[in-house]
């Protein structure tokens, strides 16, 4: 599983204002912008997705607090897109799971270099695992602005790995493996992803094979996404493979940072995948 | 024969005199704690022996298949071998070491003596010496001078011929120039062509020159140049018993090497230097697949030059002498290997395989060949440093040596291809008239690998003399092969590209695939050397045992069925017996006989699709058996001094040929015998081989999924005339 680390990309993690290795970090900076938000407005019970916002989270080791930069963000459809920078925001680690928190609540951003009291951020949780120089950070952050919007920012791209069980229908062998890499990358526009199983295969004779999953419908909650299909043509170096059609997809992906994956291939495989992510937080 | 008995002493006390031979070890190697067989010069007129393959069987446990080309040539001893990359067996001509076992196989004139050396060398020898060493000795002109020539006819239209000319200047200089050339239509036709696909032309000149410097400094040098052009590879499909195929299998080498040895003798220790340079020039083009088919081919051309420096000091003190030594080496391979895969081959292997997979999006070849490129550059370079003691204590002989050896290879290497398919869109019909895409194959990567490699190779001897001319010894030593990376196994790095391209990947490190660790063993042998009834009756024997670890094998990575890798995953042993005899009752009777058994398995190997453990190990043979008995006639006439006749059997067998014991051959034997008239000045032989007309194979494989062998040569009968001018 650590190996899969270096097939990720690295995380744009570097010290401010400080040059020399021997010099002390002053400031952390971790930018994260595949990702798109699902916004709730809780009152009126109602949702829509927003793409391409952009966060910018700082920690300030001197001062000890840390901000996050929104760019691009909006909460409602004819509201237009802002940048906004929260400040004032804490940061601890938690001791059950060691990741870093980044917690705050009733700031009011600032817009254009204003304070902007239209938009007060409620409350402001942003929860960073494995963090540190050396390792991706696994993050999720969750916000609400005014008490009214609730939202959830969803990564667009993520790998996933861990362990693969594949019953064979004809004979009821059972055949497990860790190898496959499991990308998930999501359009928000179309609310439709794209699976890619990297060193697929669902028996021991099988050679591997990376297969793609297109236009599987993905459905977001504020505690992780849906997918969803119920058949498609896999596509194997671009060319698609109808001996290889999946049906019955369905795959919960939660914020605790692990999927369930199901779905049948060539109405003779039933596979089962159980995995951990890691989204991936730059462009790659 | 008394003159047998009495040229090889001569042989021993000339070479003691006045060669700067035997630099290492005691001239007479049967004084030494080691299995051997000596092969002198009558023995080597009579047997017709010109190259190392006609060694085979003559020595137990030692076996050189005669099969492929020059190139291909692999020796086994005591059940281990090797066919691609590393030797098990070092190869010394007049102290030169050899440094690619592609080059081991030439004929050689004038040949002196032949030592084979059985069990770990690697103390004072060094690298890729596990099963043996090998030492060549040619004629010296300080010994003889004179004109001598030979020529030869025989079976398959071989012709051979050769001169060598021996002059002394004067008391310190000496000087030999020979050369010699043959050819032959070999015994195999091919029979898509009708072409002698076994047929064969070779030349070599050698020169070789002595200068006793001073009373105490002794300098030789050799240099020789050889050609060869071979239409080789006569392999039959076990399917059709016939060799048919369509494209073109050659072989060419040229080779030159030098070596100068400079020996300084004082009353306390001779300090001696080898320094040689050897070139490799040769190609390789195979039609790989060896059907009527358009598969694949392969050109494969290598460039190598080699410099070695040894310099050894050795030396006496009472019951105690020493041996103390360094070397040094450098060796550079540039090869290009491209194979093509021609029409058949894409449809069969790529194509079919691809569609079965997808009918409704077929894909067809853009061209109708394509070639995958492979180049490599690999410096090789080592330094070792050695020592031995002996001591001698009444009766006993004790002998501990210990060698340092640090080796460093790389390999850079370029793999490239570039071709295309289409993919088609057959949805709604079969024909292939709806192009869905086009998808290139542009693959270009290249990379650099390294590996070192640091052995200590220990070796412990005891010995008890239990007359002044018998013996018997125990000893174990380490014997190692050297690492390095297997480039014929880069096709497979490129068939993973390729699939990678085609959307197929499986993991894989380049390193893994084509890198290799050095191969370990240890040798425990048991043995005597018998002389008695006045130096009549010689007898040798030796019980080993041999444990050989991490044994370079090619596998299928755990949880994969395609793509290999070398690795070293084998561990196997080798147990048996060896023993030879010669006796010369009167000056009328001489019989040699030798045999060998060796049982070699594997202790451990799983390719990852099957357990190989407890099979015995593949190409080496079970047993080796050489019986020859000879009758003098004295004549007496001034144009013929004596008529000799010879009747001699070799046997070999059983050979397994591949890892799984599928397909064995059993036990074979092959009559040979001899008419041979003799006088001072020349000696004609009139010869047959394989007089039975055997039926046998000298190897077997297969190539996707058929099976092909090589058949022993047939009976031949031919007649040597030799002359000797030699002057007084």
């Amino acid at each position: 599983m650590k190996a899969l680390k270096s097939l990720m990309c690295f995380v744009a993690l570097f010290a401010m204002m400080s040059c020399d290795n021997d010099d002390p970090i002053i400031k952390s900076v971790i930018e994260y912008y595949n990702c798109f938000n699902l916004v709730e407005n809780q009152p009126a019970n109602t949702s829509a997705t927003f793409d391409s916002p952009h966060y910018v989270i700082t920690q300030d080791h001197v001062t000890g607090e840390a901000s996050v930069l929104m760019k691009n963000v909006k909460f409602a459809e004819r509201m237009p897109a802002i940048d906004m920078l929260v400040k004032g925001l804490r940061y601890s680690t938690d001791k059950e799971t060691g990741a870093l928190l980044i917690t705050g609540s009733e700031i009011v951003p600032v817009v254009d270099g204003k304070p902007y009291e239209d938009f007060v951020v409620t409350t402001f949780r942003c929860e960073i695992r494995d963090y540190g120089l050396a390792y991706l950070p696994d993050m999720s952050i969750v916000y609400t602005v005014n008490n009214v919007f609730r939202v959830t920012v969803i990564p667009t791209l993520t790998y996933f790995y861990g362990t693969t069980t594949v019953v064979n229908n004809t004979n009821q062998s059972v055949y497990e493996t860790t190898d496959p890499v499991y990308k998930v990358v999501i359009n928000p526009k179309g609310m439709t992803a794209n699976i890619t199983l990297h060193q697929a295969r669902f028996a021991a004779s099988m050679p591997p094979m990376n297969m793609v999953f297109k236009g599987v419908n993905v459905t977001p909650y504020n505690s992780g996404y849906d997918l969803k299909c119920d058949s498609l043509i896999p596509e194997i170096g671009d060319v698609p493979y109808p001996q290889y059609q999946v049906t019955n997809l369905v795959g919960v992906e939660n914020f605790l940072n692990n999927m369930k994956l199901d779905f049948d291939c060539m109405g003779v495989y039933s596979v089962s995948a159980k995995l951990n992510s890691w989204p991936i937080v730059n462009q790659e | 024969m008394a003159r047998d008995v009495e040229s090889h002493i001569d042989t021993i006390k000339a070479l003691g005199e006045v060669s700067v031979t035997a630099i290492k070890q005691a001239a007479n190697v049967r004084v030494l704690p080691v299995s051997s067989t000596v092969i002198g010069t009558s023995e080597i007129e009579r047997q017709g022996i010109e190259s190392m393959k006609n060694v085979s069987g003559l020595a137990p446990n030692f076996y050189m298949p005669d099969y492929g080309s020059r190139m291909t040539s692999t020796i086994y001893v005591r059940g281990l071998g090797a066919r691609i990359d590393q030797p098990v067996v070092g190869l010394n001509v007049d102290n030169v070491p050899f440094m690619n076992k592609d080059n081991y196989d030439f004929d050689l004139l004038d040949i002196e003596r032949i030592e084979v050396l059985r069990g770990p060398q690697s103390t004072l020898y060094g690298r890729n010496t596990m099963g043996g060493l090998i030492n060549i000795y040619t004629l010296s002109p300080l010994k003889y001078q004179g004109l001598r020539a030979m020529i030869e006819y025989g079976s398959g239209n071989s012709f051979k011929a050769g001169v060598s000319y021996y002059d002394r200047f004067n008391s310190r200089l000496a000087m030999s120039w020979s050369g010699y050339v043959a050819t032959s239509d070999g015994f195999y036709t091919n029979d898509y062509n009708g072409a002698d696909c076994g047929a064969e032309k070779q030349g070599s000149l050698r020169w070789k020159t002595l200068w006793r410097a001073s009373d105490h400094v002794n300098i030789e040098n050799v240099a020789a140049l050889s050609l060869t052009r071979q239409r080789g590879y006569p392999y039959a499909s076990i399917d059709t018993d016939q060799i048919n195929y369509n494209d073109t299998c050659f072989y060419r080498r040229a080779g030159i090497t030098d070596g100068l040895t400079v020996k300084w003798i004082n009353d306390y220790f001779t300090l001696s230097g080898i320094t040689s340079f050897q070139y490799l020039d040769d190609n390789m083009t195979l039609d790989q697949d060896f059907l009527p088919l358009e598969y694949f081919t392969l050109t494969q051309r290598r460039k190598e030059w080699a410099l070695t420096q040894d310099v050894v000091a050795r030396g006496s003190v009472g019951g105690y002498g020493w041996t103390v030594g360094a070397f040094g080496f450098f060796k550079n391979t540039d090869m290009s290997a491209p194979v093509t895969f021609k029409e058949y081959g894409i449809d069969q292997l790529i194509e079919k395989n691809r569609n079965e997979a997808n009918p409704v999006y077929p894909i067809a070849w853009d061209e109708e060949t394509f070639v995958l490129g492979s180049e490599f550059d690999n410096p090789v370079w080592g330094l070792a440093l050695y020592h031995q003691s002996v001591y001698n204590l009444n009766r006993w002989n004790f002998t501990a040596g210990i060698r340092l050896d640090y080796e460093h290879a790389a390999l850079n290497y370029r793999s490239h291809c570039n071709t295309s398919y289409t993919v088609y869109d057959c949805q709604h019909t079969t024909q292939l008239i709806n192009p869905y895409m086009q998808k290139q194959v542009a693959i270009d990567e290249s990379g650099s690998l390294d590996k070192s490699f640091v052995e200590l190779l220990p070796k412990l001897s005891v010995s008890f003399d239990v007359t002044t001319r018998s013996k018997i010894y125990a000893s174990v030593a380490k014997g190692y092969k050297s690492g390095g990376y297997n480039t014929q196994m880069f096709s497979d790095v490129l068939q993973q590209r390729i699939m990678q391209e085609m959307g197929m990947s499986a993991k894989y490190d380049v390193d893994d695939v084509v890198g290799y660790l050095p191969e370990k063993s240890l040798n425990y042998e048991l043995g005597a050397h018998i002389n008695c009834c006045g130096g009549r009756l010689k007898a040798d024997a030796a019980v080993f045992y041999i444990d050989c670890r991490d044994q370079q094998l090619t596998v299928f990575p755990e949880g994969t069925t395609t793509g290999r890798i070398m690795t070293n995953a084998g561990r196997t042993y080798s147990c048996g017996a060896e023993a030879s005899l010669s006796f010369v009752p009167d000056d009328n009777w001489s019989l040699n006989a030798s045999y060998g058994y060796t049982n070699a398995r594997f202790v451990d190997f799983n390719n990852g699709k099957q357990d190989y453990s407890g099979n015995r190990l593949p190409y080496a043979p079970a047993h080796t058996a050489y019986v020859a008995a000879s009758y003098s006639v004295p004549v007496n006439a001034s144009w013929l001094d004596r008529i000799n006749f010879m009747v001699s059997c070799r046997g070999v067998g059983d050979i397994y040929w591949n890892e799984a014991n599928e397909v064995y051959d059993p036990f074979y034997t092959m009559l040979g015998a001899s008419v041979r008239f003799e006088q001072e000045c020349y000696s004609l032989d009139v010869w047959g081989e394989n007089l039975t007309n055997t039926d046998y194979k000298t190897f077997y494989f297969v190539s996707i999924g058929h099976g092909f062998y090589q058949k022993g040569k047939p009976m031949q009968v031919g007649a040597t005339l030799r002359l000797n001018f030699e002057t007084k």
